[in-house]
């Protein structure tokens, strides 16, 4: 049966349009899997020589144990964020002849079958061969890897109930901030605790039957919930969302734009995809912290504040705009059937687009403290982008032939990304840069500054011309737009 | 109101839909049968203009229908459940539509008063999105949205399809008044020949894209349709 199982699920990924269809994505994904892995290996080889370097007079082994409670916890917000639920389509499988039991079990199984679980190894074990060659105890270092794992096991079966059950949920999140606020005020040292209960376990390997017994029973109760729940109307269930209205009257000031304004505020923030291309937007204002406080940046490569100005006040552009139509792509038909002109919808994503490029802007005000100049650079990517880079992306947009499921989740969803989405996000950063680059070589860094804000400005000016080129463009491919929003995977 | 010359629609070489010439004249209540792969709903998007005919030309009201978009103004429609927008409430979907059309909210609010029996207090002021609606309510909302703000042309792709023998009779119902209204030009389609033959004047049958049989509906033709499907 599990064979079957696994046959399954090895057509449902082989067969998948999404995976036909984006070789390169998949490829980029994997770099970024081998990116993790080479550093979670290094780590795992490093730390033990780095310690011994560092801190001479302690036990490596100590250091790390002390220290393992922060890797959990990250690792439990990590997963909870971006571990995918280990689904397997078991609605077709309820009415045949295939027990409940098998079921779970394939289920709850197939979870650990996970990078989140196996990540973790490149750090355990090159750490425990370390531990071996330097003549550590050969049972303690297997019972000390035993325990360890078992406790990212634990985890994995941890987030599937805090994402199942509500009370959980409640429950780990007071637990979780507990622990950072007595982490960080140094009320209730756990990671001492955490420590010596290793300790203990180096000490006498028997006991790492007790963190074992702990994933057994996660594994008992994720068993139990699940049995219990392979209904219909239960687990199975797709979540409804509950209605949330807010008054969007203040959109009529944009006159006949007001219609698709008020749709596309609404469809920001009723589907998660949308709403998390929205909230990032805010989370890259500090990102410029990163690199005005280093001062190898500030005499080597200058250039990359051109780049997190841009990419800090066009960050929305970057996600929310590249996508457009695509976000309407479920009910595309519905818009071309309608009495509307291409223009009026155009230009209510331009506004939205500018308007959150304006509230970026001033959030990065705070810069000036860092100098006028840091400033200087946040009011041109506030230029160029409303001028150039809004308009280059609506563009863009007439191409773009990748439908968006606004249902599915957000995180790591690379649904409707193509090739084309990653060349345009690099055009989009690089062009601004190298125009930055040569006008700065050759004029300096304030004519730089005006070259960039004139284009800017030029784009504003001449944007009906621009808006009725891009309306055209839409018009023309409206026909392979529909069909290809129709393709559904 | 509706003039067809010449029309085709090709595949790859495969002809889904030949109609050499076709006459939907002002106000009549037209329907098409056919069974799957016929070529109905094929032949609505490109009445609607949403895909490209491969020849020849569609007629709506005069206006050539893939060249100018003026005939959108009167024409309105739904096809399927990609006709609505999923995250949004019925009322905010009806609003939308509305003022896409011209109509104001005491408008949708006055016009949407009429269609209290088919709703059965299940689509308005449920606090529940498009999207998690029953797909036979999904479906309730579409219809009602394709009559907002007085369509010369109205055109529906399976209306009696998913809905509930109740809702079934009403709509019915409605589309007997849509089709008497002289200044109504009803376009459906439907598999359940019995209702399609109860509403229309007219009934077109497409086989693998040819028109076979062009009827004028009368007491017989019920029986006249289920003659020639069955096999």
């Amino acid at each position: 049966m599990i064979k079957k199982f696994i046959a399954l699920e090895w057509k449902q990924f082989f067969r998948s349009s999404y995976w036909q269809k984006s070789i390169a994505l998949n490829i980029f994904l994997g770099l970024l899997a081998l990116y993790f892995i080479t550093v979670f290996l290094m780590l795992g080889i490093a730390i033990y020589p780095l310690l011994k370097k560092t801190m001479p007079e302690k036990d490596p082994l100590v250091v790390v144990n002390s220290f393992l409670i922060l890797y959990y916890l990250a690792d439990l917000l990590i997963r909870y964020f971006f571990q995918k639920l280990p689904t397997m389509q078991v609605n077709p499988l309820l009415v045949l002849p295939v027990s409940k039991k098998k079921i779970t079990n394939y289920i709850l199984l197939k979870s650990v079958v996970s990078f989140f679980n196996f990540l973790p190894l490149f750090v355990y074990l090159p750490f425990s061969i370390m531990l071996l060659i330097h003549g550590y105890n050969s049972f303690s270092v297997i019972a000390w890897f035993i325990s360890v794992y078992a406790v990212s096991l634990s985890i994995n079966y941890l987030v599937f109930l805090i994402n199942k059950n509500n009370k959980i949920f409640a429950l780990a999140a007071i637990l979780f901030i507990g622990l950072i606020l007595s982490i960080y005020f140094n009320v209730f040292p756990i990671g001492i605790y955490v420590g010596k209960l290793l300790g203990a376990i180096v000490a006498n390997p028997v006991l790492s039957i007790i963190p074992v017994l702990v994933l057994l029973g996660l594994y008992y109760v994720n068993y139990r919930l699940i049995h219990q729940n392979l209904y219909l109307d239960d687990l199975l269930q797709k979540k409804k969302t509950s209605v949330k209205t807010a008054n969007l009257s203040w959109t009529e000031n944009f006159g006949d734009t007001a219609v698709f304004l008020k749709n596309d505020i609404r469809l920001i923030w009723r589907n998660k995809r949308s709403k998390m291309a929205f909230l990032m937007s805010f989370m890259m204002i500090p990102y410029g912290l990163l690199f005005f406080s280093n001062p190898v940046y500030k005499e080597k490569m200058p250039i990359i504040f051109v780049f997190v100005a841009i990419f800090t006040t066009g960050i929305f552009i970057l996600n929310f705009g590249q996508f457009i139509p695509a976000w309407d792509s479920s009910y595309y038909k519905l818009l071309m059937s309608q009495n509307i002109r291409y223009r009026k919808y155009l230009e209510s994503k331009w506004i939205l687009m500018v308007a959150m490029t304006f509230i970026l802007f001033l959030l990065t005000i705070p810069y000036v403290f860092l100098g006028v100049d840091k400033l200087l650079l946040f009011v041109m990517g506030f230029f160029f982008n409303i001028g150039f880079t809004s308009l280059f992306v609506l563009y863009m947009g007439a191409f773009n032939r990748k439908r968006i499921d606004l249902n599915r989740s957000a995180f790591m969803n690379y649904q409707g990304t193509g090739v084309q989405q990653f060349l345009l996000a690099f055009g989009i950063l690089l062009i601004p840069m190298l125009v930055f680059y040569f006008v700065k070589e050759f004029f300096g860094f304030n004519a730089a500054i005006g070259v960039m804000i004139f284009i800017g400005i030029l784009g504003l000016i001449f944007k009906n011309y621009f808006m009725n080129k891009i309306e055209q463009t839409y018009i023309k491919n409206k026909h392979k737009t529909i069909h290809a929003f129709n393709q559904k995977n | 109101m509706i003039n067809v010359t010449n029309l085709t629609k090709k595949y790859n070489q495969n002809l889904v839909l030949n109609i050499p010439a076709l006459e939907i004249p002002d106000g009549q209540s037209f329907g098409l049968v056919g069974n799957n792969g016929a070529g109905k709903t094929t032949f609505f998007n490109l009445i609607l203009d949403l895909i490209r005919p491969t020849t020849g030309e569609i007629k709506n009201k005069d206006i050539i229908v893939n060249k100018s978009e003026d005939w959108k103004s009167f024409t309105s429609s739904f096809i399927d459940e990609s006709f609505l927008i999923g995250y949004l409430t019925p009322e905010e979907y009806f609003y939308f539509i509305g003022e896409l059309r011209g109509q104001n909210k005491a408008d949708i609010d006055k016009f949407l008063g009429q269609f209290k029996d088919i709703f059965n207090d299940e689509i308005l002021g449920q606090k529940k999105y498009l999207r998690d609606l029953s797909k036979g309510n999904q479906k309730k909302a579409g219809l009602v949205a394709a009559l907002i703000g007085n369509p010369e042309v109205v055109i529906l792709d399976e209306p009696f399809a998913n809905l509930d023998p109740t809702t079934q009779i009403k709509l019915k119902k409605l589309l007997n008044e849509l089709a008497n209204d002289k200044h109504i030009t009803l376009l459906i389609s439907s598999h359940d020949l019995g209702h399609i033959t109860e509403v229309t004047d007219r009934i077109v049958v497409l086989e693998k894209g040819n028109i076979v049989k062009d009827i004028k509906t009368t007491p017989e033709t019920l029986k006249e349709l289920e003659d020639f499907f069955t096999l």
